[in-house]
């Protein structure tokens, strides 16, 4: 197994992209644990890892969020956003918080909230005077609200592959989600006091009324999924088409959809789509080759000879998840860990849905910490600033999403207060 | 010699240009697929017993057959630690010695894959069946084999991609050491 995780960070520090490294990786340990004649069963693993209905949510949650992009509704977003909070401290770094969150509940994707709400707020968190790798540590961290605030593309996954309801997982996003929002927007006031940043020109209350009025219709899309699943009146696919047809008609309401913008919004997309479907097709090998050589049982027991405390149990599972985050992103960790994720759920008796919250929550904060984390790099190539500068201004922030994870693992109402009303 | 080379420039275009054909189709028909079976299943109280699995097909398709663009557009995610600490011409000798590795476990992907398919020659695909019933009278009798393939036609062209990254960029980058070590082409379409 040593050899199998050599090889792995080998490959990537040498520029393989992860995808690969994990297939060539997975592939090479196999043979050289004897048993190279399975490698006739991993193009079926592929298909299989790829051809599962509820991850058509992919592809088309990923569809929506680009084409209310391109609909003009993340600028609606983001001016909504401002007339809220863009006077008082803190400006536009709170706006930008402020908007990551509202654009959280339409896409179920961190990358994509990375890359549509950098270019726009980006540049205009400099224009304000902030130091740019700031404003881009900003946008990578505030992207994680994206998988955690519903929809979820990460939660979709955790639930297919554990069984627990993804209903209640959306559900359970939201507290958390919002305390996210809270810490950072506090880091930002006192940042912001701290260095003199600039607020926006105070919106009058009819400009504030006009620009809610505006920015409704799309701040209602994670109402109609949420209640959609729940209420069990769609699919989490179906929910996530609906999302799609509801992103096409206000687009076009808004008059800013059209048809070639649609088409290249699709091509798109299925690019963006391919490359997370190939990585959950390379994981579900490795995920087979570990099943083979009982690699996940070989880990908890080497867990359990540490500690049998449930409380180290958690902080074990933690750091463990935290680290595999350093290197991996969600999918393939959740598809990579799931067999141990279960054992350990089990022993330590926490409830299936605030289990899940921590498992997602872990994984997500790992697309922000380097050597791997992919926000990091979307939004320092956006700013144009080197990324070591981006990760030491995102050390704060990621340690208040740490704080969050800790706080979600120890007070369970915070992930199953809101899925209990919903009962 | 140049009009051999234009020929395989309109290739290229003409490959290119259908691949993000296929890749908007396929995410044209899943959409469309899954809104009208919504709408059947809610407005007529009918459901399309075809609709999820025809778009899984599609997924799989899409997946695998876009993959060699989405590589030559640098959409994969990839660390550039030891890539960045290197001048162009290493880097790029870096990359030719990667690609050993990465094209020797796509073409055993490929080929083991082309033998998985082929294994299913006799079963059909239901969904399209029952929609050719429906519109012919008789079966398709389409192979499922059709839809496996799809692992050895995407992990061969993305072979071909990274292949042809490679001779693309050994002349700007390989033969001239002076170049500064900046991102590269294919880094800049992500």
């Amino acid at each position: 197994m040593t050899s199998f995780f050599l090889l792995f960070a080998g490959f990537l520090a040498s520029g393989v992209p992860i995808a690969l490294a994990l297939g060539i990786a997975g592939t090479a340990y196999l043979y050289a644990s004897g048993n190279g004649m399975m490698a006739l069963m991993l193009p079926q693993r592929m298909i299989a890892g790829v051809d599962q209905f509820v991850l058509l949510t992919i592809p088309l949650f990923l569809l929506a969020g680009a084409l209310m992009n391109v609909g003009g509704v993340t600028d609606r977003i983001v001016t909504f956003a401002r007339a809220m909070v863009g006077h008082r401290r803190g400006g536009m770094s709170s706006v930008s918080i402020l908007s990551s969150g509202f654009f959280a509940g339409i896409s179920g994707s961190a990358t994509a909230e990375a890359s549509a709400l950098g270019s726009i707020l980006i540049p205009s968190m400099a224009r304000q005077g902030m130091p740019p790798a700031y404003a881009a540590a900003l946008i990578a961290v505030s992207s994680i609200m994206g998988p955690i605030i519903p929809p979820s593309i990460t939660m979709i996954i955790y639930g297919v592959l554990s069984g627990a309801s993804i209903g209640q997982l959306f559900l359970a996003g939201v507290l958390p989600g919002i305390a996210i929002a809270c810490g950072l927007l506090l880091y930002a006031s006192w940042r912001a006091r701290r260095d003199g940043f600039p607020v926006t020109d105070r919106m009058s209350a009819r400009e504030r009324l006009v620009q809610t009025r505006r920015t409704l219709p799309a701040l209602i899309l994670p109402a109609i999924i949420l209640v959609g699943i729940k209420a069990g009146i769609f699919t989490p696919t179906e929910a996530a088409a609906v999302a799609v047809g509801y992103a096409l008609i206000i687009g076009l309401l808004y008059r800013d959809l059209t048809p070639t913008r649609i088409w290249e919004a699709m091509i798109a997309t299925a690019l963006v789509s391919s490359s997370i479907m190939f990585i959950t097709a390379m994981a579900s090998i490795v995920s087979f080759v570990f099943t083979l050589e009982q690699v996940p049982t070989m880990i908890a027991e080497g867990m359990l000879s540490i500690t049998d405390n449930p409380w180290m149990i958690l902080l074990l599972l933690n750091l463990f998840l935290l680290i595999l985050g350093m290197f991996l992103e969600p999918i393939s960790i959740l598809i990579l860990t799931m067999p141990i994720l279960l054992k350990f759920q089990a022993l330590i008796g926490m409830d299936p849905v605030q289990f899940g919250m921590v498992v997602v929550l872990n994984t997500v904060i790992g697309m922000a910490t380097p050597p791997v984390g992919i926000l990091l790099f979307i939004t320092s190539a956006i700013s144009g600033e080197p990324v070591t500068r981006v990760i030491r201004e995102a050390v704060p922030l990621i340690a208040i999403c740490l704080a969050v994870l800790a706080l979600v693992a120890l007070v369970p109402q915070l992930s199953l207060a809101i899925p209990g009303l919903m009962q | 010699m140049q009009s051999t080379g234009r020929v395989l420039s309109g290739l290229v275009r003409a490959y290119l240009s259908m691949l993000r054909l296929l890749a908007g189709l396929s995410m044209l028909l899943i959409v469309g697929i899954m809104l009208v079976q919504v709408f059947f299943r809610y407005a007529l109280g009918g459901s399309l017993i075809w609709a999820e699995e025809l778009c899984r097909y599609l997924l799989i398709w899409q997946t695998f057959l876009v993959l060699g663009l989405t590589y030559s557009r640098g959409e994969f995610v990839a660390l550039d630690f030891l890539p960045g600490a290197l001048n162009a011409r290493w880097r790029w000798i870096l990359r030719a010695v990667m690609a050993v590795p990465i094209l020797g476990f796509l073409g055993v992907m490929a080929w083991y894959g082309y033998d998985f398919a082929s294994r299913f020659d006799r079963q059909t695909i239901p969904a399209l069946d029952f929609i050719w019933t429906a519109i012919a009278g008789k079966t398709l009798g389409l192979s499922i084999r059709w839809v496996y393939i799809s692992v050895t036609v995407g992990l061969g062209l993305l072979g071909i991609h990274v292949i042809a990254d490679l001779l693309t960029t050994f002349r700007g980058q390989c033969l001239d050491n002076r170049a500064t070590p900046t991102r590269d082409a294919v880094d800049q379409g992500a």
